[in-house]
């Protein structure tokens, strides 16, 4: 595990970026940690992710927790509907880890 | 001196494999220790010692079927242990053949994994790794800390394996599969029957996969006369399809029907049979049969507000670490199990023609693997829990239960079950009981509605809560106090 548990945001961007690459790469390392053949290749940009992946709502939480560990920054409840496809997921993240840098 | 005795594991089980002994003679227990690996049908199980003591005679081989009950092994005092030379002194010849695994191989027990920072390593996935010929040691964890996954140690067998052989014994691996727990992910699995993998380390005797143990009794080959391909001439698999393959050509016999071990490709020209069941669909077609036929099942429903239950669960998840946030469902189960507690003619079981209710509120947590098949493990003593040590309870249980690493204690019988199927987005449950239970309480999908509150229409989040009840313990009315019951504590989640 080349990432450490932050809070708040403590880990900078240019960390979160050169350890997990691009938001979509970020999002798909960790989508395979809950869901061990996950892949984003051929998934459109607008499907919803919980029901293409099938993750029932404590696979999700663990995504959210997880993604907001890499990605260095704290994901609200509220942000949830931001994940909800690669699409909005992937803008929701960039926004996030540029914010945070 | 005690017993440590095959558990049960779940209300339909009556018998399990021994797969793995992780205690040997003269190791000292204590109650909790995880001391054995068993198969059930439905999974593989850590199990827990229930006594403190040392551990005097193993009683059960490695690969051994043993009926719920039956003693596994000796405990007692660490006086009736020779130190020195515990095996000598205490075991017969027939058993010492079952020194632990873990010593015979080489492969670290939990404790020396401690070095490195990650979690321990789990038996069953020491077991599959040293049956893939993986090192653990070796692998890179992506579990949560680290920790290594079902998933590493498959691929990492995967990239051991040659593609040729790969591909040669994925015929021979899906039955297998099949028939193994059907926790594992649907990872591409290459359970290489048929790869050996390089794995140092020396042993006293020959090693026989639990894999090829089971075929060869479902076979009758003779065990002693193979001659072993795996690391250190243990056997596999693969030497127990050889050795099958081997007699049908020296003995032409009729093409057999099922398709279980034939792994040869030209037996794709006998007549195609319908896909092995395997055993965890066959487990869940017996027990739901039994209950559709005995028991006479009512149906309620109830649709209630969450709106309070929701804000203050937003409020709560604003405090807590993102580790520690809450979902829906932990107030649910939590409000359930407080129900139980208050209407106990639906917490127990019908037994012999009578409801024996049940001291404790054990809630039986239906779980769907992606493999397919449920897996019901129960949290004991629910209604005591806090919403967050709920959602804890609930986070490690489908852990454990997708990674097929459940503990026995995970598997005690429920007293009630809830089946929260509105992750999978449907409006409600019309359940199905588990017997001998008497009551499934079930939760559809949270969802955005229109919902009249003091004569204003509004928009709330609503769920539809359904029980299934069985009308030989209880009436509708009794059912109907449950469901109200769930609904008021929600109205006051602040005091769950």
């Amino acid at each position: 595990m080349t990432t450490t548990p932050s809070q708040g945001g403590s880990q900078t961007a240019p960390t979160a970026q050169t350890a997990q690459g691009s938001p979509r790469e970020l999002l798909e390392t960790t989508l395979r940690e809950i869901v061990p053949d996950a892949s984003l290749d051929g998934v459109s940009g607008d499907a919803d992710l919980r029901e293409t992946f099938e993750l029932d709502s404590l696979d999700f939480v663990e995504l959210v927790e997880r993604l907001g560990k890499r990605a260095g920054f704290r994901i609200e409840d509220d942000d949830a509907d931001q994940l909800r496809t690669i699409n909005t997921a992937t803008a929701f993240l960039s926004r996030g880890m540029r914010r945070t840098g | 001196m005690g017993e440590f005795r095959m558990p049960s594991l779940g209300a339909d089980m009556e018998q399990g494999v021994l797969i793995e002994w992780l205690v040997k003679v003269g190791d000292s227990v204590k109650r909790g220790d995880v001391v054995a690996v068993v198969e059930t049908p439905k999974s593989t199980v850590e199990v827990e010692c229930f006594e403190t003591g040392t551990v005097t005679r193993l009683l059960a081989e490695e690969g051994q079927t043993v009926p719920v009950g039956e003693a596994l092994a000796l405990l007692g005092s660490a006086s009736e242990v020779e130190p020195t030379m515990p095996v000598r002194v205490e075991v017969p010849v027939a058993v010492s053949a079952t020194v632990p695994a873990a010593a015979a191989v080489g492969v670290p027990s939990p404790a020396p994994l401690g070095s490195t920072s990650r979690p321990p390593l789990s038996p069953v996935l020491r077991h599959l790794a040293r049956e893939l010929g993986v090192d653990p040691r070796t692998l890179h964890g992506s579990g949560r800390d680290g920790a290594l996954t079902r998933h590493d140690v498959e691929q990492a067998a995967a990239a051991v394996s040659t593609p040729a052989v790969a591909a040669a014994t994925v015929t021979a691996a899906a039955p297998a599969t099949a028939a193994a727990p059907s926790t594992r992910p649907a990872a591409p699995s290459t359970r290489p029957a048929a790869t050996g993998g390089a794995h140092p380390g020396s042993r006293h005797r020959v090693r026989i996969s639990p894999l090829a143990r089971r075929l060869a009794a479902e076979e009758g080959v003779d065990l002693a006369v193979l001659q072993g391909s795996g690391p250190d001439g243990s056997i596999r698999a693969a030497d127990v399809h050889r050795a099958t393959r081997h007699t049908e050509s020296e003995q032409p016999s009729p093409p057999r029907a099922t398709p279980r071990v034939d792994v040869k490709p030209e037996a794709t020209s006998v007549a195609p049979s319908p896909p092995p069941m395997s055993d965890m669909r066959r487990s869940i077609a017996a027990l739901m049969t039994v209950s559709n036929q005995e028991i006479p099942h009512y149906h309620l429903s109830l649709t209630i507000d969450l709106w309070r239950s929701i804000q203050w669960m937003k409020e709560r998840n604003r405090e807590l670490e993102m580790s520690e946030r809450l979902v829906p469902a932990a107030l649910l189960l939590v409000a359930t199990a407080r129900a139980a507690r208050a209407v106990p003619e639906l917490n127990g079981h019908w037994i012999e023609g009578a409801f024996r209710p049940a001291a404790d509120i054990d809630l039986g947590l239906i779980l769907s693997l992606r493999s397919g098949g449920l897996l019901v493990p129960a949290i004991g003593g629910a209604d005591r829990l806090t919403v967050e040590e709920m959602m804890a309870r609930i986070k490690v249980l489908t852990r454990r239960a997708r990674s097929g690493r459940l503990r026995g204690s995970d598997l005690v019988p429920p007293s009630i079950t809830v089946s929260n199927l509105g992750d999978q987005g449907v409006d409600s449950v019309l359940g199905v009981i588990y017997p001998p239970q008497v009551g499934l309480v079930g939760f559809g999908a949270p969802a955005e509605r229109p919902w009249a509150v003091d004569g204003m229409l509004g928009v709330r989040p609503l769920v539809t809560v359904t029980l299934a009840g069985d009308h030989r313990a209880t009436d509708g009315a009794t059912g109907s106090r449950l469901l109200k019951t769930i609904d008021r504590l929600l109205q006051a989640p602040e005091e769950l």
